[in-house]
């Protein structure tokens, strides 16, 4: 958990200290440098939450690749890490665009123990979502993000209950649970 | 109207959408049964079979009687250490304890006390039964195993049959698993104990045994008793009476006229100088949590673990002061990673601390445990150590150590658990 938070620290200082820039010499505004902020709320059928996102990749045109890390605290909280994949419909000061995401979701919690009962493990499960959004533009290279999106992701779970007075057989066997929840994505971002 | 149809036709499209799922894999366990006459009928020396899911050992001569978790018993020929043989087995459906004394074995099957005569070690021969003994696993039969119930009617649990099954499962909502939780927490390993020598040699059963043998008389313990039975007569043990010492009794361990019990809320000393009668003395509370015992003249030694059937996240060694067994003390803790059980001899103190591997201490001065050696790179739960041998049940397989040298233990032999796959 420490190497997340770290890479996620690390993350976002790229980002804070991010310019756009050329990258290719004499052809060199075809490609820049672009990167966002984002929060969200996620929706779905058991409950809502927060999710913070942060994205850094590279633009060709009207084509924008890159990677990005999230925290997803819907349900079982996670932090995803995902490929993104954006296209921007119009060549315009603002626009809409259609973007992608995919990627695998980290467990937050790996471990747990409950005092009681039963002793809980996670694992690393898929991650995507796909949706559409709006940018805003507001000065030379800022933007005002405006998204909603798909939102999928996969929690395995293997339970090794608790039990006191057991009957045989003798080994306690563990449970694997499979959670896929599907979400619907609402965020603002901040785009630079 | 059209616009208001669309948006509830998007809405109940996003709401199918939006929605979560949980698929759970469970295992499913179906019972193979045979009546309790066909059962007894089969508790003798069998073909060996396999380690695959060991519990608890007792020494006894040059033989190692290590337990198959409500399978039975392995029979394994020890008198060269570092060859050990598995011999035979002894088909015994519901085994979780067992000791030894003289020429006899005994050894729980659910809710029966059963008598093995081991004159020949390589032939056993079950001749008591002593039904009800444990009346709180009678439940595993489907009728009450009295003396008045004909065994023919009653069924027993010999086997399981395993398939896995997806169910689907709340999203929201952890599943707990009630039905097929297996037992084998209870029962897993022994350390060695000071035990009594017979004419046969040597023996020993462990910390964490619920059997105890001392001065012709079997000491057992269920979650909540503790009964005594004469074995004056080894083939035919005579119930003496049962004690109430608490909550969740675990492990017994006898030395000289007492009786050390770990529950799960703390440590009982019982005196035994009348066989027939445990007379509780002293007490020592601790949090809840699984608590094997040992104990010399001085000091009594606990090791108290969390997980899954213990509940709890304390994980340490307690040393009590014994000195005043009315009124047992707590002169020092060390912190331990997941310890199970632990052995004595002389100044050397061995501990099982789980994946930690086998600790080595020198324990001449209680207040200040030296660790002198570590075995690494093992799983270990439970150790006898006896004249310069270490046997050690491990995750993996039986170990047997030669500690003549403590400062280069040297690694005798190992009987491997093979894993069904």
């Amino acid at each position: 958990m420490k190497q997340i938070i770290f890479c996620c620290c690390m993350l976002l200082i790229v980002a804070a200290t991010a310019q756009t820039k050329n990258t290719t010499g004499a052809s060199s505004k075809k490609i820049t440098y672009s990167g966002n902020l984002q929060i969200g709320v996620l929706n779905g059928s058991s409950k809502s939450a927060l999710e913070l996102k942060t994205i850094q990749g590279l633009q060709y045109h009207s084509w924008f690749a890159g990677a990005g890390v999230s925290l997803d605290n819907y349900l079982y909280r996670t932090v995803p890490l995902f490929i993104n994949i954006r296209k921007n419909l119009v060549n315009k000061s603002s626009y809409p665009y259609l973007f992608a995401d995919a990627g695998i979701s980290l467990p937050w919690v790996q471990h747990t123990d409950n005092f009681w009962w039963s002793s809980y493990k996670y694992n690393s499960g898929l991650y995507y979502d796909a949706g559409a959004g709006y940018s805003f533009s507001l000065a030379k290279k800022y933007a005002l993000l405006f998204n909603a999106a798909y939102s999928f992701k996969k929690v395995k779970e293997t339970v090794t209950p608790f039990c006191e007075l057991c009957p045989p057989p003798s080994s306690t066997p563990d449970i694997k649970n499979e959670y896929s929840l599907r979400r619907l994505s609402l965020s603002l971002g901040w785009m630079f | 109207m059209r616009k208001i149809f669309f948006a509830a036709g998007i809405s109940a499209l996003f709401a199918s959408c939006f929605k979560d799922t949980c698929k759970s894999v469970q295992t499913l366990y179906f019972p193979v049964f045979k009546t309790v006459t066909q059962v007894r009928a089969d508790m003798k020396s069998l073909a060996p079979q396999p380690l695959q899911n060991t519990g608890k050992l007792y020494i006894f001569g040059n033989y190692i009687f290590l337990n198959e978790v409500d399978k039975g018993i392995h029979v394994i020929d020890n008198t060269d250490a570092a060859h050990p043989k598995n011999i035979s087995f002894i088909a015994v459906p519901g085994n979780q304890d067992l000791a030894v004394l003289g020429n006899h074995l005994y050894a729980d099957a659910y809710s029966d006390l059963v008598v093995f005569d081991i004159t020949n070690p390589a032939s056993v021969n079950a001749v008591q039964f002593v039904n009800n003994a444990f009346p709180e696993r009678a439940w595993y039969y489907y009728y009450t195993s009295t003396a008045t119930t004909n065994p023919d009617s009653v069924l027993v649990t010999v086997d399981y049959v395993a398939r896995d099954t997806v169910v689907n499962c709340v999203a929201n909502n952890p599943v707990y698993f009630e039905m097929f939780d297996a037992g084998g927490q209870l029962g897993i390993a022994s350390l060695s104990s000071p035990a009594s020598k017979n004419n046969n040699g040597y023996g020993a059963a462990g910390s964490m045994s619920r059997f105890a043998v001392l001065n012709n008389y079997l000491y057992t313990v269920s979650t909540s008793y503790l009964n005594a039975y004469d074995i004056s007569n080894g083939a035919a043990p005579q119930w003496k009476s049962a004690s109430a010492p608490g909550w969740v009794i675990e492990t017994i361990y006898p030395f000289e006229d007492k009786l050390f019990l770990g529950s799960q809320n703390g440590m009982y000393i019982y005196d035994v100088s009348d066989a027939a009668n445990p007379v509780q003395m002293g007490m020592f509370a601790h949090v809840r949590t699984c608590d094997p015992v040992i104990a010399d003249k001085s000091n009594a030694f606990v090791t108290l673990r969390s997980g899954t059937a213990c509940a709890g996240f304390t994980n340490e060694l307690d040393v009590l002061n014994i000195a005043d067994l009315m009124n047992p003390t707590l002169q020092k803790v060390y912190s331990m990673t997941n310890p199970f059980g632990l052995s004595k001899d002389g100044n050397t103190l061995f501990v099982c601390d789980g994946a930690e591997g086998l600790k080595i201490y020198d324990a001449a001065n209680v207040n200040d445990l030296k660790l002198i050696n570590q075995i690494t790179g093992i799983e270990t739960y439970d150790v006898i150590a006896y004249n310069h041998k270490a046997i050690v049940v491990a995750k993996d397989g039986l170990y047997q150590y030669d500690y003549s040298n403590l400062n280069n233990i040297q690694l005798l032999s190992k009987l491997a658990i093979e894993h069904n796959n």
